[in-house]
C-alpha cells in the first residue's frame, strides 16, 4: 500500500489510496480506523463512511469488496496524486 | 456331752444345708448376672435410640435454620455466593439484583445476566418452590462452597466473548467486535496489535499479553470501563458518530512498535487509545 501520511484522527494509521470497487474512484482512506477524505488534502475534517462495507462516497460500489483495493503508483498517477506519496508499507 | 452332740449335729446339718444350697445360689447368681446384662443392653438401647432420636431432631432445625441463613445474606447482600443453594424465590430476587448490578457497568452485562437467568430457567427443576426448606441430605443441589464457585465462574471475565449472531461478538464489557477493516473482521485487526510491525511507517502500538486475544481483549474491556467513568485519565474525541477515547492505564500494558517505535528502543505504552461507533469497535492500540 502507497500511504500519503499518518492519519491524523487515531494518530497511528497510515493514509493510502483506496479504489473503490466499482473501480471509477480512488478515496484517502485510513487503514486503522477507516477515516476518510476525498483528497490527500487531509487538514479537512474526515468523513466516517457505513460500517463494515464502506459505500463509494461517489457511486454505488464501496471500498471493501473486491475489485475494491489500495492503487498501484499508476492509479495514483492517474489521479494526480503521486507528488504525495510518502512511501509503501509491507 | 449332749452338748458337743448337739453342736456336732447342728453342724452337720449346717453343712449338709449349706453344700445342698451351694447350688441352687450358683444358679441364683447366674440368673441375676444374665438378667442384669440384659436390663443393662435394653437400657443401654433405650438410650442410644432416645439419644439418637433427640439428636436427629435438634440436626434437622439447625440444617433448616443454616439455609434460611445462607437466603438471607443472599438476598440482602446481592453477592452471588451461594445462589444455587437459595431457594427459587430468593434466586429469582438474587438474580434481579445481579442484573441490576451488572445494568450499571453496561448493558452488555444486563444482557450476559438476563442469558444467565433463562440458562436457570431452562434447567431442570428439581425442587418445587414449596420444598424450599430442603435440608441438604435431600436435596439435589450443590453444596454452597461449590455453587458460589459455580457462580463464579458463571460472570463474565473481562475480555471473554459472546457470540450475538452475524459474525458479531461482545465482550464482557459490552464492546462488540464484528465485520470491518481490510482484515475483514475487527478480532483480527485488532490483533495486528498483539505483535510488532517493525516495517509499518509510523508507530505501532503492540499489546503486552504474549499474543493471546483474551489477554488483549480484557486490556480494551478495562480501558473501555475505565473510559466510560471518564476523569482526569480519560480524553475523548468525538467526530459524528465516531468516539476516540486514549485511556491511561496507569501501568505498561504494551510498547510502541513500528519504525518509529523501533527507532526508538520500543519505548513502553501505558495508554490505550480506543476508537468506537456506539460500542462497536472500529480500532484499539496502545500508545
Ligand atoms: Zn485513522
Amino acid at each position: 500500500m502507497y500511504y500519503i501520511g499518518t492519519c491524523p484522527f487515531c494518530e497511528q494509521g497510515n493514509l493510502g489510496v483506496r479504489i473503490c470497487s466499482k473501480t471509477e474512484h480512488a478515496v484517502i482512506l485510513c487503514d486503522e480506523c477507516d477515516a476518510l477524505w476525498v483528497s490527500p488534502e487531509i487538514t479537512e475534517k474526515p468523513v466516517f463512511l457505513e460500517e463494515p462495507n464502506l459505500p463509494c462516497p461517489y457511486c454505488l460500489g464501496n471500498l471493501m469488496d473486491a475489485p475494491a483495493r489500495w492503487a498501484s503508483l499508476g492509479e495514483i498517477f492517474m489521479r494526480g496524486w503521486i507528488s504525495t506519496i510518502k512511501g509503501e508499507t509491507d | 456331752m449332749t452338748g458337743i452332740k448337739d453342736r456336732s449335729q447342728n453342724k452337720k446339718i449346717w453343712n449338709k444345708k449349706f453344700s445342698m444350697n451351694q447350688p441352687d445360689q450358683q444358679q441364683n447368681r447366674s440368673k441375676a448376672k444374665s438378667s442384669s446384662w440384659t436390663i443393662w443392653i435394653v437400657v443401654f438401647l433405650v438410650l442410644y435410640f432416645v439419644l439418637q432420636s433427640q439428636q436427629d431432631q435438634k440436626k434437622l432445625p439447625n440444617q433448616q435454620r443454616e439455609v434460611v441463613q445462607k437466603d438471607k445474606s443472599i438476598s440482602t447482600s446481592g453477592e452471588p455466593t451461594g445462589a444455587k443453594a437459595i431457594p427459587a424465590s430468593n434466586e429469582t430476587i438474587h438474580q434481579t439484583q445481579i442484573k441490576k448490578n451488572k445494568g450499571a457497568l453496561h448493558p452488555g452485562f444486563k444482557q450476559q445476566a438476563d442469558s444467565g437467568t433463562s440458562q436457570k430457567k431452562t434447567q431442570p427443576i428439581t425442587t418445587s418452590p414449596t420444598k424450599a426448606k430442603l435440608t441438604p441430605a435431600n436435596s439435589n443441589r450443590p453444596p454452597p462452597t461449590d455453587s458460589s464457585k459455580s457462580t463464579a465462574k458463571s460472570q463474565p471475565e473481562l475480555g471473554q466473548l459472546r457470540e450475538l449472531g452475524g459474525k458479531v461478538w461482545e465482550s464482557a464489557a459490552g464492546l462488540r467486535y464484528g465485520p470491518g477493516s481490510q482484515e475483514k473482521h475487527r478480532l483480527l485487526h485488532i490483533m495486528r496489535h498483539a505483535e510488532d510491525q517493525p516495517n509499518r511507517p509510523g508507530k505501532h502500538g503492540v499489546f503486552l499479553g504474549d499474543g493471546e486475544r483474551k489477554k488483549i481483549l480484557a486490556l480494551i474491556d478495562e480501558a473501555y470501563l475505565k473510559a466510560l467513568k471518564g476523569g482526569r485519565k480519560v480524553a475523548k474525541k468525538q467526530e459524528g458518530n465516531r468516539v476516540v477515547y486514549t485511556v491511561d492505564m496507569g501501568r505498561r500494558i504494551g510498547f510502541v512498535g513500528g519504525k518509529v517505535g523501533n527507532k526508538q528502543g520500543k519505548p513502553a505504552a501505558s495508554k490505550i487509545r480506543l476508537v468506537l461507533e456506539g460500542t462497536n469497535v472500529i480500532t484499539a492500540f496502545p500508545l
